[in-house]
């Protein structure tokens, strides 16, 4: 009998302790690995892109950094976010290559990045938008509407190097001239000089110059292109299922509305 | 105080004067106030509208009937077109000669404030377009779409619109027809347009009374609305402006003095109501019978004024001229677009184009019209249109102030004096 009652409690504690954080039955080997590290490793591009992601250390803060802690909480680990990445193609390589668990950078899902990682849900979903020298679309108009300007598009083209602007614009303008850069705020100058007749990027993006700088409404004019997405999601590597579908639970509960106004109100409450 | 001198007092130019510095300081220290007096202004225009189509139809028929009736009706069209298209080439050097003379250089400094107004202006009106969705196909202009709207199609419509182009395109057609006509109803006909035009006349006098009011409310609403900032932005520009009006005032007052024989003093003294009304109520339209009084005691052929000055008001284009060779070179200048000499030819015949372009168009459509030089020289002219806009209140006061006396020039230089005219034949 007192046998009996001794494994009557060795069992119900054992099936408690199953139920409880530090569990001894075993995890799906993606979530394993990241328990075991505690640590969840975030990967973002060194550049600042407010108010997704900016600051550093303590500092760091933005709407992808928000929702990464929560992930974070989600899974019981502290969050370390890694940004050493000088290209969002390279935060795709650190989750590809296990540098990295999940990678929340503003990024865009696109075809070649599908191939090798897995994509959340998007977070939020953007157009894709343009900013045309004035000067350039008088010059090269040649008496056509804008859109037929633009569906035939032969000058040069401006966009962050390795980003999905960089497939993007190969894709929907083949005749132009692609000058890749490092820096948006190059390209912005560029195509408000007149160096090049196009940036292209996001519309939030693109609404953001009119606060950075204002006075680029008189030598450029934005354009959205209403019929192409950009849509921002996570990259999990595709090794790590379980994980995908943290990621997912999150972005459903807490982050299934964010549109361009809500971003704008972030980025210009950031910006006081 | 007796009427005959409250009379006097209203119709003063130094009570004029007052009503205009009180009517700018109101609109700079009580903006909101000013806003409110916006619908006295509104009003006073209106009334003076009102029998404006009345008179313009009874006047240019009058005219044109009168014009058959006597000899030498060759004469006058002939001196008609010669008016005006040599008008509106010195109306376009005049505008080209004041940017080259005041040019100014656009600097970084000045370009990043106009920015800065075009992105306050100008927000949320980004474009959108598709790549591969059809995109909706706007209507294209034609050569004949820009004819159609010189052409009345149903007079009483056009009255009801107020298209004073149509009208007075349609009185040329009917007083042609009523002129041929040798019958006692025309006689009758003329005698009841003749009637109506002097009803229309005292009511003006009497409207006149209330200028004063109406000035300081439109001027100062006007002020309160735009406020000074955006002026000092574009000071050069509104320099410019200013100074190409002045021209077109200056040599105006030249030929009419020439022509009319009479003491400058005379001329200035009988024209100046013409240019506050012009100034005030910005609608070259409303000026139409203070301009014909004020050639009538300059002693200018009575007919001859009745039919050339409507004409004249309607097409002959000349402030709007003025406006858009300088506005072109201003927007040649943001863009940094260096014109070089037949940049400034193109200018010069491109604004006598956009101004014939702009007849029978006010307010924001006529400063739109300035595009039609800027596609001619491969500019934009999309972001500049909104600070253009936004300056026109005071830009339309010098550019119907120009348009109107340019246009009493070109009357008193088409037509003869009276006493001349009777001894002659």
């Amino acid at each position: 009998m007192k046998k009996l009652l001794t494994l009557l409690v060795v069992l119900v504690t054992s099936l408690a302790q199953a139920q409880m954080p530090g569990s001894t039955v075993p995890l799906p080997a993606d979530i394993a690995a990241i328990k075991k590290a505690n640590v969840l490793v975030v990967a973002m591009t060194k550049n600042d892109v407010p108010p997704f992601f900016s600051g550093e250390g303590d500092d760091i803060r933005g709407l992808d950094v928000e929702i990464a802690r929560r992930i974070g909480v989600l899974l019981g680990v502290p969050v370390q976010f890694r940004r050493d990445a000088v290209s969002f193609a390279e935060v795709v390589e650190q989750v590809r290559d296990g540098r990295a668990d999940i990678a929340v950078s503003k990024l865009s899902v696109t075809g070649p990045r599908l191939q090798v990682v897995k994509f959340s849900a998007p977070y939020v979903k953007l157009r894709q938008s343009l900013v045309i020298n004035r000067l350039w679309l008088s010059q090269n108009g040649q008496g056509k509407e804008v859109y037929q300007v633009i569906r035939n598009f032969n000058g040069k083209i401006s966009f962050i190097r390795n980003s999905s602007y960089d497939t993007f614009a190969r894709i929907n303008f083949p005749n132009a001239t692609f000058l890749p850069e490092d820096k948006w705020d190059v390209i912005i100058d560029k195509v408000t000089r007149g160096d090049i007749a196009a940036a292209y990027r996001d519309e939030f993006e693109i609404k953001k110059i009119a606060f950075e700088k204002p006075d680029a409404a008189i030598t450029t004019k934005s354009i959205t292109i209403s019929d192409s997405v950009d849509n921002i999601a996570i990259a999990v590597n595709p090794k790590s299922v379980q994980l995908l579908s943290i990621v997912d639970f999150v972005i459903k509960n807490e982050y299934s509305n964010i549109d361009t106004k809500k971003l704008m109100d972030r980025y210009k409450a950031e910006k006081k | 105080m007796t009427t005959a001198h409250l009379k006097s007092f209203l119709v003063s130019p130094w009570t004029i004067l007052g009503s205009i510095i009180v009517g700018i300081l109101s609109g700079v220290y009580a903006p909101e106030f000013s806003i409110g007096l916006d619908s006295i202004g509104s009003i006073y225009i209106s009334l003076l509208k009102v029998v404006v189509l009345p008179f313009l139809l009874a006047t240019i028929l009058v005219g044109i009937i009168g014009l058959l009736q006597k000899e030498g009706s060759q004469t006058l069209i002939r001196k008609i077109i010669i008016g005006f298209v040599s008008s509106m080439f010195i109306a376009a050097v005049i505008g080209v000669g004041t940017v080259m003379v005041t040019g100014t250089e656009m600097t970084p400094e000045k370009k990043t404030q106009l920015g800065v107004l075009v992105n306050d202006k100008d927000s949320g009106t980004d474009l959108n377009i598709t790549l591969k969705e059809p995109m909706p196909v706007a209507a294209e202009v034609s050569a004949g779409k820009m004819a159609e709207k010189f052409i009345p199609e149903n007079i009483f419509n056009t009255l009801n619109n107020g298209e004073s182009l149509k009208i007075v395109i349609f009185c040329l057609i009917f007083g042609v027809a009523l002129g041929h006509l040798k019958t006692e109803g025309q006689r009758m006909l003329v005698e009841v347009l003749k009637s109506v035009q002097q009803a229309s006349i005292s009511i003006f006098k009497f409207l006149n009374y209330f200028l004063p009011i109406a000035l300081l409310a439109m001027i100062s609403s006007q002020v309160g609305k735009v406020g000074v900032g955006i002026f000092m932005t574009m000071f050069d520009f509104v320099f410019q402006q200013f100074i190409g009006g002045m021209l077109v005032i200056a040599l105006g007052t030249v030929v009419i003095w020439m022509r009319s024989g009479l003491s400058l003093a005379t001329v200035i003294r009988e024209t100046k109501e013409t240019l506050i009304v012009a100034v005030s109520s910005r609608s070259s339209l409303a000026c139409i019978p203070y301009a014909q009084e004020a050639l009538h005691r300059l002693h200018f052929d009575k007919g001859g004024v009745e039919l050339t000055v409507p004409l004249s008001f309607t097409v002959n284009r000349i402030g709007s001229i003025v406006y858009y060779a300088i506005a072109t070179v201003f927007i040649a200048n943001i863009y940094d677009a260096p014109l070089g000499l037949t940049g400034l030819v193109v200018v010069l015949f491109g604004s006598i184009l956009a101004g014939l372009a702009s007849a029978g168009t006010t307010g924001i459509l006529t400063v739109a019209t300035v595009a039609v030089v800027c596609d001619l020289l491969k500019l934009p002219s999309e972001a500049v249109l909104v600070l253009l806009i936004a300056v026109d209140p005071l830009m339309d006061m010098i550019r119907t102030a120009s348009h109107v006396h340019g246009n009493v020039a070109v009357t008193a230089f088409v037509c003869d004096k009276e006493a001349q005219e009777s001894g002659q034949t």
